[in-house]
């Protein structure tokens, strides 16, 4: 257990990338809720719109926390070289281009199921992508900088969106075990 | 006179023993009142979803549609001028359950419910104390409504049961005390299905992932049955399982019983079954109507033709499958002991640029639909041609149990059931849509039409599309409502004007309140 428990990456680089994984999560998330909201409005009371908002904020807070999860876990598995050193930057990186990559292969996903070759160009892309963009920041200091920089600044969404998420957890636990 | 000693062990176990039955001793009374009540009939009102009166050959249709309905209208009392309050599920079917128009019930938009206030107001509490009470909807938007009444109601059947793939994550049981809130979150904002973006980040697209290879499996399964894909309700299900479904439902009710069934077919897509794809390629095509302002897609009329003919033949395969239902209400006494009720919540248009029903327009083909009623043990067709809305339901159903009418029901007893024919010669229906408009304030953008006599006037306000109209229609000289007499001004016209206006300004006044908050 310890062995394994010793191949997990530092505790400081997995609060850094919980708190972009945080931050992506419940932006995206927002952005979601206020594309709605003007529905809502129309027949929806404020109690129940405020419902709604906490189940979707307790859905991100668990998303980003399984998000990061498996990139922490994938850190154990792999070669610490791949993701376990610089966990950090190579997570933040990661996040940044799956994100992008959700969103952009979400569009694929209506009618029916993907060809073998979306979903092979959709797996391997973003992971050239995130090797690729590794590279760079490692080769070039100052993305690298600018990098550790943006997901420094990113950490402080952490105090608004845990806690908001929390709050939003025990409300859906609320209204639905008592 | 004996003193109090106290409760000796055996005797406190003895009463304690009896709490059980004291918490359940409700539903013991109901039953009870049940069996008291048991020679009165059963009242089975069976929705089609999406299903215009314009394409049944029931009532004249050239194609040859539904011919087991022909059958079961044999025996029953066929209405031919009944109009449904609303333009789509939501506020058509909100007005079967509470007998009430939309702007009383206030379900106006899609994902919308009845106000609270009338959540009590139901088919379900009128009659709750002759019968026992049950409601299904495969429609999930019609079955939300459902969950806001599922106090007066003794059984709910959920409205995936017969669907042949189930991946809706707000059925997990433990959403089941807040239902309705985890359905507007979860199903339908965090992930959802088709067009659109799912609210979650990773979990939504590898949902989709999960959801549309449950759908290819089942694709793969029973694709060889329906050409142009399988009936699809968000999730698939097949004709002759929900057939099956509603057969084994019914054979489980307890008489009396009012059980409301809303069942998902002819709803778009439109899949009909190899027996009858293609079978209405007779080159046969409605006069084409120029494109109306408010059209959402304005879909060329070449298109609009095909997906007329996919609708007919997917009603021709939902008939051919409906036929047994209809046998079994015959071979298991229900048309004896019940009174059927085969309606539908709204029509579908396929005209002016649109096709389906998420239009603004209110034309015929949205509101017309069909209405059929057999009284227990009737053995000879009647046809009503008198004007009827789906507000009258409810209060005839109370009426016909013996049960008071509800003093919130807005309609009136329908013909040959209670009501007089020539009482109700010269009125006025209303329907409407305001999907766009609050719940909580008055009406402004909407549209309503009042059909009276033979005619049809239309007012479109919808100030956010900058689109103010009257329309008037001569339905008995112009029944495709091609020519538009309103700009003549004829004295109908104006009457009928101030009528559905003074109905506007009554309408709004409760929420006059709110208006300078918002619309």
């Amino acid at each position: 257990m310890g062995s394994i428990v010793h191949r997990f990456p530092h505790r400081g680089d997995i609060i850094s990338v919980l708190g972009v994984a945080v931050f992506l999560c419940h932006t995206w998330t927002t952005i979601g809720f206020l594309n709605e909201f003007s529905s809502f409005i129309l027949y929806l009371t404020p109690g129940v719109i405020g419902g709604i908002f906490a189940y979707m904020m307790a859905f991100a807070l668990l998303e980003s926390i399984a998000a990061t999860a498996f990139l922490v876990l994938l850190s154990a598995i792999l070669p610490a070289r791949w993701l376990r050193d610089e966990f950090s930057l190579k997570g933040f990186i990661a996040l940044m281009v799956a994100a992008a990559a959700s969103i952009l292969f979400q569009k694929y996903l209506t009618e029916s199921f993907p060809s073998i070759l979306v979903l092979l160009v959709s797996s391997i892309v973003p992971l050239m992508l995130i090797a690729l963009l590794i590279a760079v920041a490692r080769s070039i200091p100052r993305v690298r900088a600018i990098l550790l920089n943006i997901q420094d600044r990113l950490l402080i969404m952490l105090f608004v969106y845990v806690p908001l998420g929390i709050f939003s957890l025990l409300v859906v636990l609320y209204r639905n075990l008592l | 006179m004996q003193r109090f000693r106290g409760l000796s062990r055996r005797e406190f176990l003895k009463i304690i023993s009896l709490v059980p039955i004291g918490i359940h001793s409700h539903p013991i009374q109901k039953l009870a009142k049940w069996e008291s009540n048991a020679g009165m009939k059963n009242i089975i009102i069976i929705v089609f979803d999406a299903w215009s009166q314009h394409h049944v050959s029931l009532y004249g249709y050239h194609r040859r549609t539904m011919p087991n309905l022909e059958k079961f209208a044999e025996n029953a009392t066929v209405y031919h001028n009944h109009y449904s309050t609303g333009t789509f599920t939501v506020p058509g079917s909100s007005t079967i359950l509470t007998g009430m128009h939309p702007w009383s019930h206030r379900a106006f938009q899609l994902g919308a419910g009845v106000a609270p206030a009338h959540a009590n107001h139901t088919i379900f509490s009128a009659l709750s104390s002759t019968h026992s009470t049950l409601g299904f909807s495969q429609n999930r938007y019609a079955d939300q409504i459902l969950y806001q009444m599922e106090h007066d109601m003794d059984q709910h059947v959920q409205n995936w049961s017969f669907n042949t793939q189930h991946t809706e994550i707000y059925s997990n049981p433990f959403f089941k005390k807040d239902l309705r809130t985890a359905f507007a979150s979860l199903e339908d904002n965090l992930v959802q299905i088709g067009e659109g973006f799912d609210a979650s980040l990773f979990f939504g697209p590898l949902y989709r992932l999960y959801t549309l290879r449950r759908r290819r499996k089942k694709t793969e399964k029973y694709g060889s049955e329906y050409p142009l894909g399988l009936p699809d309700d968000i999730e698939f299900y097949l004709l002759p399982d929900v057939v099956d479904g509603v057969i084994q439902m019914l054979k489980g009710i307890q008489q009396p019983t009012v059980a409301y069934i809303h069942l998902y077919p002819p709803h778009d897509p439109y899949t009909p079954t190899q027996a009858f794809f293609e079978s209405f390629m007779d080159g046969w095509n409605p006069p084409d109507k120029p494109i109306h302002d408010l059209a959402e897609k304005k879909t060329e009329p070449e298109k609009t033709h095909l997906k007329r003919r996919y609708y007919d033949e997917f009603l021709a395969s939902w008939d051919h499958e409906a036929a047994r239902l209809f046998q079994f209400l015959d071979d298991s006494g229900l048309t004896e002991n019940s009174y059927i009720v085969v309606t539908s919540d709204h029509g579908e248009l396929f005209e002016r640029g649109d096709v389906g029903h998420w239009s603004k327009m209110i034309y015929d083909p949205i509101i017309h639909v069909p209405l059929i009623v057999r009284v227990p043990g009737q053995t000879r067709r009647e046809d009503v041609h008198t004007i009827t809305s789906s507000v009258d339901l409810l209060p005839t159903i109370a009426h016909l149990t013996g049960n008071p009418i509800p003093t919130w029901a807005e309609g009136r007893l329908l013909p040959k059931l209670g009501g007089e024919v020539e009482v109700d010669e010269g009125r006025s229906v209303f329907s409407m849509d305001a999907k766009t408009n609050s719940s909580f304030y008055p009406l402004r953008n909407y549209a309503m039409s009042l059909t009276r006599d033979h005619h049809r006037l239309t007012y479109y306000s919808y100030p956010r599309d900058h689109y103010e109209k009257y329309e008037f229609y001569d339905l008995d000289a112009d029944p495709e409502e091609m020519k538009d007499l309103y700009p003549a001004h004829p004295s109908m016209a104006q009457e009928m004007q101030e009528e559905l206006m003074q109905k506007v300004h009554d309408v709004n006044l409760p929420f006059m309140k709110n208006a300078g908050q918002g619309t």
